[in-house]
């Protein structure tokens, strides 16, 4: 995949910061939670793991314009499948091969949806 | 799908606290790194929602003023975007031919809210073929910076540049356009063909299958029907391409309205597969040569030559003052019992006709004519395309390329009516063109010989109304 930085593509969307504060509210949050709470019970992941939810599903529902109902669902299942998934294995794998298993299934999702959307616009030229 | 640089700096962040969580062993920073991948995963879920959206109701379209034009025309593009979803920016970029020049890329910029633009340029094209434009590029960028998409949508027109060429050819005599067709051919006798030339009475020794028994129904006696012979004209282009033939407007030189008559004659040549030969000339002597062949690739080679065919550059040629060796011969004659010194100083110049033939043979035209068509052997039909600058050279040219049984047409291209200033002083221009006349005559008049002028049709028109307004005057 290429990289691509042309200034005439960018966006003015307001949706543009707010990727990175999300996601910069995410790796804030997680830290400074283990940094108050090195060993926390597993209710206060869950209501932390919760509001982190909240705040992917209001992200969701602000870029959403066609289908929010199914891209709010989409978010809530994948985060449950994915973190949820991920907290599971680290319970009984090391935790360096739950980070393996956790950055492969990432990965194969986002290349899903990048084939995918080849497949849908039409950019696949058969053999 | 593109991933912008923003989009790897939140994958590095997702990355840098799986790094963290692996080094501090607290598997609750790894969920922080999994609920950054959940961001990018709707984020490129959306992206995708939207470049459907976009591109289900997307009509990109290219226009053009025209679709042939000249070399160096300008040709006006128009690039018109309409779409259905407006909720992201969208940009269709349409790039200038390679082979095009313009004010730069059609660009519509449509930003999210806008459903429609348009944008136009000028594109000119200086080299003469099929230029195509690119397909529209249209870039979509995701709302939130971290994809860019590219797509190929619309059309794909392209122009047919054509050379320039002149528009308005006049082949005629003494300014009158001649209306044969040239190249069509008939051998002057009959026999067995297919057009029928007459009717005659059956004579013993007749072929009984050439009897027309609807004619001899309607007549007492047996008639036969003959039809004309037709034969395979061998054809030969002398084609004059010297630094002299460049005379004229571009597009419009000597040498371009005789190549448009030349042309005409390969055509027509291939069409009754006739043997077709060229031999082009330029300053420093032969740039092609081509015997009479019916090869079909001789015939495109001929008609590629003749199209390339630009004039040579080499020393200028002044117009000749000299006379041909007969006529030299007669004056040498003439100033034979002639003490004056006028007589005794031009005397050895025109009593010297083998050299001054020997000087003539270092003419290309000349040359060429004696070296290879004077020894083609049969009734070949020789075609000079040449101006009338070298008057003497043509004369001797003609002569020799007629040998002793072929046929020689002249198309010479009036060098007064490619002069710049031809048209500001018409009456001069008009003597001169009635010499230019006289030496045409002079040329028709010769046995097996046809001379024709070949001139731009406007400017000859204008030369010969103003003489005609000058003698009523």
């Amino acid at each position: 995949m290429a990289v691509t930085n042309d200034d005439s593509t960018r966006p003015d969307g307001t949706g543009h910061g707010l990727v990175f504060a999300v996601a910069s509210l995410i790796a804030v949050g997680h830290l400074a939670f283990v940094a108050v709470r090195p060993t926390p019970a597993a209710v206060e992941i869950a209501v932390v793991e919760g509001v982190v939810l909240l705040a992917l599903l209001a992200f969701a529902a602000v870029t959403a314009d066609r289908s929010p109902g199914r891209l709010l669902a989409g978010t809530a299942l994948l985060f449950v499948g994915l973190v949820g998934g991920t907290w599971l294995v680290a319970q009984s794998r090391p935790l360096w091969q739950a980070s393996l298993l956790f950055v492969a299934a990432g990965a194969l999702l986002s290349y899903g949806l990048y084939r995918y959307q080849l497949v849908t616009l039409g950019l696949v030229e058969a053999r | 799908m593109q991933p912008t640089r923003r989009f790897w700096t939140v994958v590095a962040l997702a990355f840098l606290l799986a790094a963290l969580a692996a080094l501090f062993d607290q598997p609750v920073i790894l969920l922080g790194s999994g609920a950054i991948a959940v961001l990018l995963l709707v984020s490129q879920w959306t992206f995708l929602a939207h470049t459907r959206a976009l591109d289900e109701g997307l009509a990109v379209d290219v226009t053009l003023s025209r679709t042939y034009a000249q070399q160096d025309e300008s040709v006006q593009a128009t690039l018109t975007v309409e779409r259905d979803w407006t909720g992201a920016d969208v940009s269709v970029t349409v790039p200038v031919p390679l082979a095009a020049s313009g004010e730069g890329d059609l660009t519509v910029r449509l930003p999210a809210g806008d459903d429609a633009g348009t944008a136009t340029t000028q594109v000119a094209f200086p080299v003469a073929g099929v230029a195509s434009f690119d397909r529209p590029t249209v870039t979509i960028p995701s709302r939130d910076g971290l994809f860019v998409q590219t797509l190929q949508r619309g059309p794909s027109p392209s122009v047919t540049v054509e050379p320039r060429q002149p528009d308005d050819v006049h082949v005629g005599e003494g300014g009158e356009r001649t209306d044969a067709s040239f190249g069509a051919h008939r051998a002057g006798r009959t026999g067995t063909g297919i057009d029928p030339a007459e009717l005659r009475e059956y004579t013993p020794g007749d072929d009984v299958g050439d009897i027309d028994w609807k004619a001899t129904a309607r007549q007492t006696d047996l008639y036969v029907r003959e039809y004309e012979v037709e034969t395979d004209q061998r054809t030969v282009l002398l084609f004059d391409h010297r630094h002299a033939l460049a005379a004229g407007q571009p597009g419009e030189r000597m040498c371009d309205y005789l190549r448009e008559v030349a042309l005409v004659f390969a055509t027509t040549a291939q069409e009754f597969s006739d043997p077709l030969g060229l031999y082009a000339i330029g300053d420093h002597g032969l740039t092609a040569e081509f015997s009479p062949s019916t090869d079909a690739d001789q015939y495109r080679a001929i008609r590629q030559h003749l199209h390339d065919a630009e004039p040579t550059t080499g020393t200028q040629r002044v117009p000749s003052v000299g006379v041909g060796p007969a006529r030299a011969g007669a004056k040498a004659t003439a100033l034979a019992g002639d003490d004056s010194t006028a007589a005794t100083t031009l005397r050895p110049f025109f009593s010297a006709g083998a050299q001054y033939i020997h000087r003539i043979e270092g003419e290309p035209l000349f040359d060429v004519a004696r070296t290879y068509v004077s020894p083609l052997q049969g009734g070949v039909q020789t075609l000079v395309f040449t101006d009338d600058t070298n008057r003497v050279q043509l004369r001797e040219t003609v002569r020799v390329a007629r040998g002793g049984a072929g046929q020689v047409l002249v198309f010479l291209t009036p060098s007064v009516l490619f002069e710049e200033d031809s048209m500001t002083d018409l009456e001069e221009t008009y003597d001169r063109y009635l010499e230019f006349e006289s030496f045409r005559r002079e040329l028709a008049g010769l046995d097996r010989v046809s001379a024709f002028e070949v001139a731009p049709g406007d400017r000859i028109q204008a030369v010969l109304d103003s003489g005609k307004q000058g003698e009523y005057s």
